[in-house]
């Protein structure tokens, strides 16, 4: 089983959308190891899985929970043809806590789109570094120091760079669904 | 190299029509010359599979129907229907259509009742028809009896050229017992045993696409005739034909070495058909070699249970550890070899069955 580098995350994010194409446009928002490669944030060369946060809707983000059934088959038919690890595209972040309590505030608008496939069905939005920091301090805050303490070292956070207007965006209309600002 | 899978479909449907032609021409369909095929002819299985394959051949599609019209009673369409049904060999639609139009005539009534258990209730909408021959445009006025079950072709002439089939060759061997046994599973029963020597009611159900209940009954029975022998093994009862070499009398062609092979064709003729539909999606050609490697990949996980029933699944050499390009590679290799091991079977096929060991009756 292979852990993904930034070429083999091009690939298979690839091969992902063009598996998909018969089926609808997506448009995902991805944190974790693959967002830090993806942008090329931090030393460390590979990452065993795409964590998706979010999924884009015109309105908004929602919960990407649960994928759609054809994209999980096409994530396995993926996995099996490039010899990633189970479950490389999961859902694991989109937890409920960030549709209740709010992802950093103008995390939307900071979000570094790219498209894949042939046809560029697939929409994947990285986070930016400046999220990054949140969100490696909030898993940091979990766990010893670990691979999120090093990325966070990696990120070489500063004030002015994480500097926050409010604590977290609570306000952000229906629990569940956090507006997207047009770019 | 990205090889061309659109080529090696085209290559792969011409190999199969002329398999096909052969197999029809020792039948008694006329135009070809005499099989020599070391193995007998599943008529059942056969039609089938024609029904995927000769649509790209109208010629040979219209003579299975001339044949047919002249022979179609030795069809088993009982076991015909078990066939499509549990080996998902077949198209439904073109099925239908043909047992519509032979059951026009009156030999044929019994093609009805197939007919009604294939047809859909309602005819289809007019945008849902298809031409029967993709390659052929539409000149004639469409037959009406295809037309009804959503298949556009030009009008039938059939030639009356087709013939009954020679008992005097392996290919037929089953006709022969049909016409010793009747057509029921007896006839199935000894074709495999006399090919196989031996064998317990579950293999042989699962080789001759009976049911396991009725090859018990039908070998029981064969029993009480003192030439086919049982012994308990285990749990498992095996069923053997007695003084086997004596039945060579059956063998009425010149130099007959052994017994015709018998081949699972049905499962076979799937997983040919499952690798023929990958190949032949829409685009697929133009897609990356990852994406046509793991259609195939798909496809072969879907045939592979087929392949094993078959007796056929070591012809696939391909690693599930292969990638892109290289899977491909391999695995049309693979296809390549398996559709040439319907020709090379002629050199396996062993000289004489050595006489085996007696089982008491």
């Amino acid at each position: 089983m292979k852990k993904l580098n930034a070429s083999l995350l091009d690939e298979a994010l690839n091969l992902l959308a063009e598996s998909t194409e018969d089926h609808p446009n997506q448009h995902w928002v991805v944190c974790g190891g693959s967002s830090l490669l993806a942008l090329g944030l931090v030393s460390r060369t590979t990452t065993r899985d795409v964590d998706v946060l979010a999924r884009v809707e015109p309105d908004g983000l929602i919960t990407a929970k649960p994928l759609p059934e054809w994209l999980e088959s096409a994530a396995e038919q993926v996995r099996k043809q490039l010899g990633l690890m189970e479950n490389w595209f999961n859902t694991g972040p989109s937890d409920d806590s960030f549709f209740r309590f709010g992802f950093p505030e103008g995390m939307a608008e900071r979000l570094i789109p790219r498209e894949y496939g042939p046809n560029k069905n697939l929409r994947s939005s990285f986070i930016s570094r400046r999220d990054q920091v949140f969100f490696k301090l909030y898993a940091t805050a979990d766990s010893d120091k670990g691979r999120h303490y090093e990325d966070l070292q990696d990120l070489q956070p500063t004030a002015v760079g994480t500097a926050r207007r409010r604590p977290l965006d609570t306000h952000s209309g229906s629990i569940g669904r956090i507006p997207v600002c047009p770019r | 190299m990205n090889p061309s899978l659109h080529n090696f479909r085209e290559s792969l449907l011409q190999r199969l029509l002329d398999f096909l032609w052969r197999q029809w021409s020792a039948l008694g369909v006329a135009g070809h010359a005499r099989s020599d095929d070391p193995w007998m002819i599943d008529p059942e299985a056969l039609l089938l599979f024609s029904t995927h394959i000769a649509r790209h051949d109208s010629r040979l599609f219209d003579e299975i129907l001339d044949w047919l019209h002249t022979n179609g009673s030795w069809i088993n369409l009982q076991r015909l229907g078990t066939l499509h049904k549990e080996d998902r060999l077949g198209d439904s639609a073109i099925l239908a259509a043909i047992a519509n139009l032979l059951s026009q005539e009156s030999a044929h009534l019994k093609w009805k009742l197939l007919m009604r258990r294939l047809e859909k209730p309602d005819s289809p909408p007019a945008d849902l028809v298809q031409r029967l021959f993709p390659s052929i445009p539409m000149l004639k006025e469409p037959d009406p009896v295809f037309l009804k079950h959503g298949l556009e072709r030009g009008g039938i002439e059939l030639r009356g050229m087709s013939q009954s089939p020679r008992p005097d060759q392996p290919a037929t061997f089953l006709f022969k017992l049909r016409a010793l046994f009747g057509m029921q599973a007896r006839a199935e029963v000894m074709a495999w045993l006399l090919a196989n020597e031996q064998g317990h009611p579950a293999e042989i159900a699962r080789q001759t696409g009976y049911f396991r209940g009725s090859i018990q009954n039908v070998l029981n029975d064969l029993t009480a005739s003192g030439h086919i022998g049982s012994i308990r093994i285990g749990r498992e009862k095996t069923f053997s034909i007695l003084r086997h070499d004596e039945w060579r009398f059956l063998l009425t062609w010149p130099n007959a070495g052994a017994f015709p092979r018998w081949i699972n064709w049905a499962p076979l003729f799937h997983a040919i058909q499952t690798f023929l539909d990958t190949l032949g999606k829409l685009g697929l050609d133009d897609k990356s070699e990852n994406f046509q490697a793991i259609q195939l990949r798909e496809a072969l996980d879907q045939a592979t249970p087929a392949l094993a029933r078959a007796g056929f699944a070591q012809n696939f050499q391909t690693s599930r550890e292969l990638r892109g390009a290289e899977f491909l590679q391999s695995i049309l290799a693979d296809i390549e070899s398996l559709t040439m091991e319907i020709e090379a079977v002629k050199q396996k096929i062993p000289a004489a069955n050595p006489a085996g060991e007696e089982m008491v009756g």
